[in-house]
């Protein structure tokens, strides 16, 4: 399913002294299996356009396209439910959103609410928790007994279960530690190959978007200012800088190195790849 | 100097230890990181130095007095404290009540408060957004409000734990510049807890906690180098010393220094 | 609709009326709440309303913004109206509709006493405009100083209102994220029967409670280490300071309050 932002203006408190502009007239379109990024920095409007691709805002000017279903400014909440049953999201923090006596109705809730019988939803939930790694003997557990790493997979397999065909993932990784953070990168990028679903991930980490996306949108006070594939514009210094982005870890050494004369024909995309390249660079300038 | 002496503690009789004969010290004005994951311990630790737990085996030291019941409540004044939700440690109304509460329950006569209060906000640069409600701030800016509170009542020790962990990397940015010119000035003690290697760079010395242990300790270099302990804590070394593992002789050094080698 | 609610609101400035003691301000409200009930003609009433339009201009509050504010209670003001207008009696009849009638002192006793009550609404909003709920609280909790003597727990009541008053956008805050992430769970709030309805709210309750107490838990911990033990031994940051710009307006305020006592009828 493509999503697409026809002429997308979202204006939050209209008509008040507090109106703001969050989002101008954007027009552009995630495409079906991509894995996307959206950067910028507090108050660019990636809340907002995260918000608006699920129908959880609507817009004030121009469209939303989610397949075959539009949303416009006032649209029926039937549609709305629609677009929610095809994209998930994943909220910052996602463990607050816990409230069920067990582990496993939790994860039941959202497939439930989209319509799936109760076999169904079980189904589902117990394959999404034990592709988290949620060991069978805590489903019938409070989720508030669990640890805080595991009410975030518990959290995050109750999105999983509604099985949407887009996964929208909001500063996923925020409080984790780095091992955590690393293994819940890892997973969504397998769940985006195995099971070819699109995600737009938002974050402040570059080194992540760099890593797994295909694709990034930076946003700045609410515009659009440019998208494209990752590797073309996280390896751009000059447009990093004029959105004040930080480049990420790799692409700075690269940069840093490049001014040294050490020079690559490609982008290592993690320390593996740069270090096997650095070593021909090596034998290759030992004579 | 505090001293711990094979600190024991469990949080209910008979189950395993959350501290196992913890043995440490901790000299006036140095900067001390904690690391460990969540259940290592790290936390425990913070709570007996601050009081919020009792009932442990083992003993403190501070300045080389015995902490006890008696002495507790008066050396605790010693010791201030930044914690890891930068809004439920907020008390105040406004960014200057907040840094005040603490100086108002100690009877600080108003003039010195007003004083004081500045100095603090001062320090964290915080001292324009006086009269702002937490509402209106970033996560960051309420942990360095967070620290000019504690700040204010001119500690020995500042304990942060994991303070840096609920807020956006350039909130953290911010937080450990304002902490580096602390202890550039040499008189307040830093312990600071987290689970982040990449933000211990600054200290002089580090301990890594695991299940209630010490399972290794030293300067920075040394803990960057202790490849066993790394592993068995599942802790992620920071990004240039990997690399400097991977493709120098490992010793460690700062980024700057690996561009300059490779 | 409820960014229209002008009572209990703050708008920040400097105006005279802002920079009044919170204290002088209470107690001038209060004043005026007695005072209201000299007038009883309508050079009485004329005078509170040019009373209240003069606050207004010295509040550098705009008075359109004050009456949009005064329509949200337009419907309590039309029902106080309407009711005396058919139930008080005397005077000519002005309609005679078979088994009800309106009569002229209806009319008029009417007209008096919705007066009398937007005046009363009127001065509540103008004092919490120009009012900060934090100087309330501590012209409050000053004011009830007298009532620690027979034990009322006066510091402990004020500080729970500025706590209370602090953690409202926080709360309010985590409430939409939980509306938020509990909808795109497919949640329904607006639709079904009652009980549905009622159902549908607990996703949303139990994870704002749950958040709650960890947050009053952890608060209560932050307060204990920084020395938090009670009223005892406390001294004050915010000071309030009764100036003579603050005695003036009571003085004035009973002036008034002669004047109208002396011109009824």
């Amino acid at each position: 399913m493509n999503i697409t932002f026809k002429n997308l203006t979202s204006i939050y408190h209209e008509n008040t002294p507090f109106e703001h502009l969050a989002l101008n007239n954007i027009t552009t379109t995630f495409e079906e299996g991509l894995y996307y990024g959206i950067v910028g920095h507090t108050g660019s409007g990636k809340s907002t356009m995260i918000q608006t691709l699920n129908g959880l805002l609507l817009p004030s000017l121009g469209e939303v396209h989610a397949g075959n279903i539009v949303l416009r400014r006032k649209s029926r909440q039937r549609n709305i439910h629609q677009v929610k049953k095809h994209v998930g999201m994943v909220f910052q923090f996602p463990e607050h959103q816990l409230f069920e006596e067990t582990v496993l109705k939790d994860v039941m809730f959202g497939p439930k609410n989209m319509g799936m019988d109760q076999r169904t939803a079980e189904e589902k939930a117990r394959h999404y928790l034990h592709l988290l790694n949620i060991d069978a003997s805590l489903f019938d557990t409070s989720p508030f007994d669990l640890s805080g790493g595991q009410m975030r997979k518990v959290a995050i397999a109750g999105i999983l279960a509604m099985e949407p065909e887009v996964l929208i993932l909001d500063e996923p990784t925020a409080g984790l530690d780095p091992e955590s953070h690393i293994e819940t990168m890892e997973l969504f990028q397998n769940i985006h190959q195995d099971m070819g679903i699109t995600v737009i991930l938002v974050t402040h980490d570059m080194n992540d978007v760099f890593q797994y996306t295909d694709q990034v949108k930076i946003l700045s006070e609410g515009h659009l200012v440019k998208e494209g594939r990752t590797d073309d514009l996280l390896t751009d210094e000059v447009l990093l800088e004029r959105y004040s982005l930080e480049p990420p870890d790799i692409v700075r050494l690269v940069h840093d190195l490049e001014r040294k004369g050490i020079t690559f024909e490609q982008m290592p995309k993690n320390v593996e790849a740069f270090a096997r390249l650095y070593e021909e660079w090596r034998t290759n300038h030992a004579q | 100097m505090i001293e711990f002496e094979s600190l024991t503690y469990s949080y209910r009789s008979g189950e395993h230890r959350a501290l196992d004969h913890i043995s440490l010290s901790i000299h006036q004005g140095d900067w001390v990181s904690i690391i460990g994951h969540n259940g290592s311990g790290k936390s425990t630790l913070v709570k007996i130095l601050m009081g919020i737990l009792e009932d442990y085996e083992g003993v403190i030291r501070v300045e080389g007095t015995v902490l006890d019941d008696e002495n507790r409540a008066e050396l605790r004044k010693r010791f201030a404290i930044v914690f890891q939700n930068p809004d439920n440690q907020f008390v105040g109304a406004t960014v200057e009540d907040d840094v005040a509460f603490g100086l108002e329950n100690n009877g600080v006569p108003r003039e010195e408060m007003v004083r004081r209060t500045e100095a603090a906000l001062q320090a964290v640069n915080m001292l324009s957004y006086r009269d702002h409600e937490p509402s209106r701030l970033s996560g960051g800016q309420k942990q360095r409000v967070a620290i000019a509170s504690a700040l204010a009542m001119a500690p020995d020790v500042l304990i942060l734990d994991e303070a840096t962990s609920m807020i956006d990397p350039e909130g953290r940015r911010e937080v450990l510049d304002i902490l580096q010119k602390i202890h550039h000035e040499g008189r307040t003690t830093l312990i600071f807890i987290t689970h982040d290697l990449t933000e211990i760079e600054q200290s002089d010395h580090a301990v890594i906690m695991r299940e209630g242990r010490i399972i290794s300790e030293g300067t920075v270099e040394e803990i960057y180098q202790d490849t066993d302990a790394l592993i068995a804590s599942r802790l992620v070394l920071p990004f240039h010393i990997k690399l400097s593992k991977r493709l120098l002789d490992g010793a460690y050094m700062s980024y700057d220094e690996l561009v300059r080698r490779l | 609709m409820l960014s229209k609610m002008l009572l209990g609101r703050y708008i920040p400035g400097s105006s005279i009326i802002h920079r009044l003691d919170p204290r002088a301000k209470i107690i001038a409200v209060v004043l005026f709440m007695v005072i209201v009930f000299f007038a009883n003609h309508w050079t009485g009433y004329g005078l509170l309303i040019l009373f209240i339009l003069t606050l207004t201009k010295m509040a550098d509050l705009s008075p359109r913004f004050l009456f949009n504010g005064l329509k949200l209670i337009l419907i309590l003001l039309l029902f106080t109206f309407f009711m005396h207008l058919f139930l008080t009696k005397g005077g000519t009849v002005l309609i005679d509709g078979g088994f009800f009638t309106i009569e002229s002192e209806g009319v008029i006793t009417g007209i008096y006493i919705t007066i009398r009550l937007a005046m009363l609404v009127l001065i509540t909003t103008i004092m919490t405009l120009t009012t900060s709920p934090l100087q309330l609280t501590d012209a409050i909790e000053r004011i009830c100083r007298p009532l620690k003597a027979i034990r009322v727990p006066v510091h402990e009541i004020a500080l729970m209102m500025s706590i209370s008053l602090r953690f409202i956008p926080t709360l309010m805050d985590e409430t939409e994220k939980i509306i938020k992430a509990q909808s795109a769970r497919g949640s329904t709030f607006m639709a079904g029967s009652l009980t549905s309805r009622l159902q549908a709210l607990t996703p949303i309750f139990i994870p704002l409670f749950i958040s709650s107490f960890k947050r009053a838990e952890e608060l209560a911990i932050a307060m204990e280490v920084r020395g938090y033990q009670g009223e005892e031994g406390r001294t004050h940051y915010r000071v309030l300071n009764w100036e003579f710009k603050d005695t003036m307006v009571l003085i004035l305020m009973i002036i008034f309050g002669i004047i109208l006592w002396v011109i009824r009828q």
